[in-house]
């Protein structure tokens, strides 16, 4: 509960707002290596196997796995963790090493607004790919 | 009575500016090699095959270039993900002991994902 108060009590700034979900967002980028990679890793060693026919199922079986609607749900919360911490990591960029830094507001208002407009034609897009 | 830090106190470890700059052009480079991945993953080209099918994958990874970007792209991308989780512990860890034991965690996931994906890469 002081939490909570503490929280509705904070001035929040859309600049501390971004340091926060680019945070949030590069952990979630970080664990989702490990499962990727592990998955990815037997697709690729299931194409090699030697016998044809056995390759395709071995391929098909761990397809099957990582392309159901809850999967896909993920995967578009993945689209919008990716798109905000590149683009807000390129206005990290330009606060860092450019003049822009006198703009940075203006920049952290931009980075986010093109954040919600990519992320919202990615997502309808990716939504309409699976269910579409 | 405890000690009064000086500058040098601090001067005695490395500033970390080295792994601070690093951490900004793995970035810099990530932006574009994850745009070219996604692109290469989702976009089918002309009446080649579907891009995440059995025949693209053979064809992929006995590629030497794609190979090499593959690498590339592995390495830059878990370096860049331990630097940050590295970061992020070091603001809230304040522990030693538990400190070292939660950023040795890290580096070892970092490592067990670099040799799994090197091995997917090149050890096919």
């Amino acid at each position: 509960m002081r939490i909570l108060f503490q929280l509705l009590d904070y001035r929040f700034e859309a600049g501390m707002v971004a340091w926060a979900m680019h945070r949030l967002t590069g952990i979630a980028l970080f664990l989702y290596l490990i499962p990727h990679v592990i998955v990815t890793g037997r697709m690729i060693a299931a194409a090699h196997l030697d016998d044809k026919a056995e390759a395709a199922a071995a391929f098909e079986r761990i397809y099957a796995l990582v392309s159901g609607d809850f999967v896909v749900v993920l995967e578009i919360l993945l689209a919008g963790c990716i798109l905000f911490h590149a683009i807000n990591g390129l206005r990290v960029l330009l606060v860092d090493f450019t003049s822009l830094v006198r703009r940075d507001r203006l920049l952290t208002g931009l980075a986010f607004g093109l954040w919600i407009i990519s992320f919202a034609a990615v997502a309808v897009m990716m939504a309409l790919t699976h269910w579409g | 009575m405890r000690k009064i830090l000086t500058t040098s106190d601090y001067q005695q470890r490395s500033s970390g500016s080295l792994r601070w700059f690093a951490q900004r052009v793995t970035g810099f480079i990530l932006a574009f090699v994850l745009l070219f991945h996604l692109f290469l993953m989702h976009v089918k080209l002309g009446d080649g095959p579907k891009p995440v099918s059995v025949e693209a994958l053979l064809e992929r990874f006995s590629t030497p270039g794609m190979q090499v970007f593959y690498l590339v792209f592995l390495f830059t991308a878990v370096w860049h993900g331990a630097n940050g989780m590295t970061n992020i512990l070091d603001d809230y860890l304040h522990n030693p002991l538990f400190r070292w034991f939660k950023i040795a965690l890290v580096w070892l996931f970092a490592l067990g994902i670099a040799v799994a994906g090197t091995l997917s890469v090149v050890g096919n």
